[in-house]
């Protein structure tokens, strides 16, 4: 007698999530971008530089890219960086002036330097040097909100210890005599003012990339860079473990490497949700009212979000594209 | 109570730092002070810190420094910064007066200006080795590529750098990390690549977990020349302190460096790798 068997296998589902798109907030447009690179054959390093570029010509939510978030002079500046987590380079630009693609920009420093981060004026003249067009990045827009805020008697500002009183004037500013410890009282700012685009593809090979780009903090003092251009606080990619990437306020998160520890803790097996909860609990603790999420993807296309509960924000927006979705999918978690 | 510093010419530092440890003295101002004297000495500029450090390679000295309380939240850092011979106090009045974390550039200069400091011309941050050392380079038309030091952290970047650069001295994470609950670690060497990897941090994250200093200096060192399989590893060393007063350290290459823990006389010089 003939017996037949059949064997049913079942292949790990999870492999078929990749390839997989992933960024901060609703830009649905920058999404789209990365997915359509990367079916027209493009990198998963392409991807991510098209996603976070298209945010910038945008000027997504006001947040990203020029015309708007002036510093205390009235000018725009950018931070971007871009991480192949293939070969764990980095390329990186921070108070970037005159210079729209600051992501493109943070790629050439990446290609075309052995450096990793160029900061200021500098970063602009080396920009101009690679064929970048140098031009105003400000706007009817960022012009308005800057007179404004001067015709406010610069409020908010990010000022401290200092006269005249930066809670009534505007500067120049001097430093005042201070007690011994500074009190280490942070100053609740419009949580708006910081919405970055932060973005991680996964190609389907499982190669993964991050980037950002952000204008930063609006009033910020000149020659500010936030947690976006830093490697392992805005973003991290490895492609042993997965990719990360954090939005909200930078001159706190950066000091404590979120995403290089989301990765780091999905690396040892934490799933995505795990790993962006812990690095969101291990900022709570010190700044309990502190604005701020983070991304998380690993190599098997699983993914997930965390958030800091705050007044201002009880729910985080993301945008996911896999080949399950088919199209760019809003996903929101609830901030704890 | 415990100090270290990289290589060997942190040993004056780290004295100083003694001293002023069991003289009682805040933790942060003994940091700032024997990092200033350091950052300010013409001589030490050799080893690519503060006055007398190698400048870009349009000749300008820019100088990148941070300071990290081990209370998690206290942080402040420059980069790119002109004219400063002690870019580390800089670092602490954006610490202390800013809710900031990072200023860059020229927005660096003029804040530390509002602050008092005075910009020197470029000539000041030069020493007769550095200026030398950039007219041959300009003859050679060639970047140096070895020669990475940093002091705790405070450094004039890689030598003939682009101008902006700015390596991982002062960033958090990477240069330096401090946490009161574990202890702190410090990365040198080769910036660029070092940034990349975010050792400082990896290695206190390992020292949360159990590891000793030691282990935790030789395991992210590992891990970096794991991800860089078959190419040599770029110029790293790392130094970490525990809060018991342990100390470890691990490096690509031959790497001295100071240390002095309470019960010492003296201030001890140890280097690991050294070439057979």
């Amino acid at each position: 007698m003939i017996k037949i068997c059949l064997i049913i296998c079942l292949l790990p589902l999870s492999k078929a999530a990749l390839p997989l798109v992933i960024n901060t907030w609703r830009f649905e447009d920058a999404t789209s971008e990365a997915w359509s690179t990367l079916q027209k054959g493009g990198s998963f390093v392409d991807a991510v530089e098209r996603g976070c570029g298209l945010c910038e010509m945008e000027q997504c939510d006001g947040s990203v890219g020029f015309g708007d978030h002036p510093d205390e002079q009235g000018e725009t500046t950018l931070d971007a960086m871009i991480m192949n987590g293939d070969t764990m380079e980095v390329g990186a630009v921070g108070d970037l002036r005159r210079i729209k693609n600051a992501v493109s920009v943070a790629r050439a420093v990446m290609e075309n330097t052995d450096h990793t981060f160029l900061v200021g004026e500098s970063a602009s003249i080396f920009a101009e040097n690679m064929g970048f067009k140098s031009e105003d990045l400000s706007t009817n827009k960022s012009i308005t909100i800057f007179s404004q805020w001067l015709q406010n008697n610069c409020q908010p500002n990010y000022r401290k210890n200092v006269f005249p009183d930066p809670s009534k004037f505007c500067g120049p500013y001097k430093p005042k005599t201070m007690l011994r410890r500074p009190k280490h009282k942070k100053r609740d700012i419009d949580p708006r003012a910081h919405d970055t685009i932060g973005m991680i593809v996964i190609d389907k090979n499982g190669k993964v990339a991050a980037a950002t780009s952000t204008n930063g903090a609006s009033h910020k003092i000149p020659g500010r860079v936030g947690d976006s251009p830093v490697a392992g606080a805005g973003a991290y990619a490895d492609s042993i473990a997965g990719g990360a990437a954090a939005t909200g306020d930078g001159d706190v998160m950066m000091r404590f490497l979120p995403s290089f520890l989301a990765v780091e803790l999905m690396r040892s097996g934490a799933e995505p949700s795990i790993a962006c909860k812990t690095a969101i609990s291990r900022i709570k603790k010190y700044y309990p009212t502190f604005f701020g999420a983070v991304i998380c993807a690993n190599t098997t296309g699983g993914y997930g979000a965390a958030c800091n509960k705050i007044p201002e924000l009880s729910q985080f927006s993301f945008m996911v594209f896999n080949s399950q979705t088919n199209q760019p999918r809003l996903e929101k978690v609830d901030c704890f | 109570m415990a100090a270290v510093g990289t290589w060997s010419f942190s040993r004056p530092a780290v004295e100083r730092m003694r001293c002023m440890l069991l003289d009682g003295q805040n933790a942060t101002d003994v940091v700032e002070t024997a990092m200033a004297e350091v950052e300010d000495d013409v001589d030490t500029g050799r080893h690519i810190v503060g006055r007398g450090g190698f400048p870009n390679f349009k000749g300008v000295v820019e100088c990148d420094a941070a300071i990290m309380e081990g209370e998690p939240g206290r942080f402040g850092a420059v980069a790119a910064l002109k004219g400063i011979a002690q870019p580390c106090r800089v670092a602490r009045k954006v610490m202390d007066r800013s809710p900031h974390s990072l200023l860059v550039g020229e927005g660096a200069e003029s804040f530390a200006q509002e602050q008092g400091f005075i910009s020197e011309p470029n000539n000041n941050m030069l020493s007769d080795h550095s200026a030398t050392a950039y007219q041959e380079f300009l003859e050679k038309n060639k970047r140096v590529k070895d020669g990475h030091d940093t002091l705790g952290v405070s450094t004039s970047g890689a030598p003939f750098k682009s101008p902006g650069r700015v390596g991982d001295s002062p960033l958090p994470g990477c240069g330096l990390y401090a946490d009161h609950t574990v202890g702190a670690a410090a990365a040198t060497g080769d910036g660029d690549k070092i940034m990349c990897y975010c050792p400082s941090f990896h290695v206190v994250q390992l020292m949360r977990q159990g590891l000793s200093p030691n282990e935790a200096c030789h395991a992210v060192l590992a891990d970096i020349q794991r991800r860089i399989s078959g190419d040599k590893c770029f110029e790293i060393g790392l130094i970490s302190l525990n809060m018991k007063g342990e100390v470890g350290a691990a490096s690509s290459v031959a790497f001295p460096y100071t240390f002095w823990k309470q019960g010492m006389d003296l201030v001890k010089e140890l280097v690991i790798n050294q070439p057979k």
